[in-house]
């Protein structure tokens, strides 16, 4: 966390509300990112960053400067995405009993370039969170702090996750995906 | 969990097809939405603190009246019977009309700046 940005935070809470401008500039696409990977329409995805921004500003006094604004909004975003999926019970696969698999065959499946429309199908399959966890390991690069800290999960079993993660794409792509 | 070069599929089909953008006016609206929604909650906090403000009052004179009423009236109507009681009543109507015009005017200075 930057100390221009506590300082920003600092006058807010002092009733500057205009200085939020700033962190709506500077944050609001990375927020926008996560959404827009849960939520299929655009215009629901713009307005549920929106609300996020809102709710981040009206709790504003409740951030601890435990991880970075980014961070936090991210997690914000999140949570308003999967509530408003809840809400609207959107259906994802679940695979709760995995066979026996080898790491090889599963890296080996997730290496394939030739079969990424496949990989992308069973990723929509994913459950949110768990699209949103690969999502910024794999792509963004997040470090599992900040991942465990959005996803408010624990950073010991965020990797099993991701390994459980990984077959159950395999088995997806292996079992076509519209299982 | 050990992130390597052959999750390169895997980082290719997270990529996001058409990338998505927010509108550029996106910070402009969520700051107007912001300011809306503290107006409505200051307009309801004004209300409430109206509303409280009637309702004490209103709880305290009956509880007065309750209390010492009958006291109340007793003494009224024996200042009353008094002839020399009404020749404070146009100077202080005429005190309170004047203060009640100051406090108007002076509220809309206020206001004004």
């Amino acid at each position: 966390m930057q100390t221009d940005e506590q300082e920003l935070i600092a006058r807010i809470l002092d009733g500057h509300a205009e200085d939020f401008g700033y962190f709506l500039e500077r944050y609001s696409q990375e927020a926008f990112a996560i959404v827009v990977r849960l939520v299929p329409r655009q215009e629901d995805a713009e307005e549920l960053v929106q609300d996020a921004f809102v709710r981040a500003f009206n709790r504003l006094e409740t951030f601890e400067r435990r991880s970075s604004f980014s961070t936090w909004i991210c997690r914000i975003a999140y949570t308003t995405a999967v509530s408003w999926l809840r809400k609207r019970r959107m259906k994802y696969l679940s695979i709760d009993e995995q066979p026996k698999l080898t790491d090889a065959e599963v890296d080996e499946t997730l290496d394939d370039e030739s079969r990424i429309e496949e990989l992308r199908r069973a990723i929509t399959l994913l459950k949110p969170d768990e699209q949103t966890l690969i999502t910024l390991y794999y792509y963004d690069n997040r470090p599992l702090n900040d991942i465990a800290y959005i996803l408010d999960a624990e950073p010991n079993t965020l990797a099993t996750r991701l390994h459980r993660i990984r077959r159950k794409l395999y088995l997806l792509m292996k079992h076509g995906t519209n299982k | 969990m050990e992130q390597t070069s052959k999750d390169r599929a895997l980082m290719q089909a997270l990529a996001p097809k058409e990338p998505r953008q927010l509108p550029s006016n996106f910070p402009y609206l969520t700051m107007r939405r912001i300011k809306d929604e503290q107006r409505l909650e200051e307009r309801c906090q004004h209300r409430m603190a109206i509303v409280t403000t009637v309702v004490v009052s209103l709880v305290g004179i009956a509880a007065l009246l309750y209390l010492v009423g009958d006291v109340l009236w007793k003494s009224l109507v024996s200042v009353c019977s008094q002839p020399d009681t009404f020749v404070l009543v146009w100077p202080t109507l005429f005190c309170l009309v004047f203060f009640a015009l100051l406090n108007h005017w002076l509220s809309r200075q206020y206001r004004k700046t």
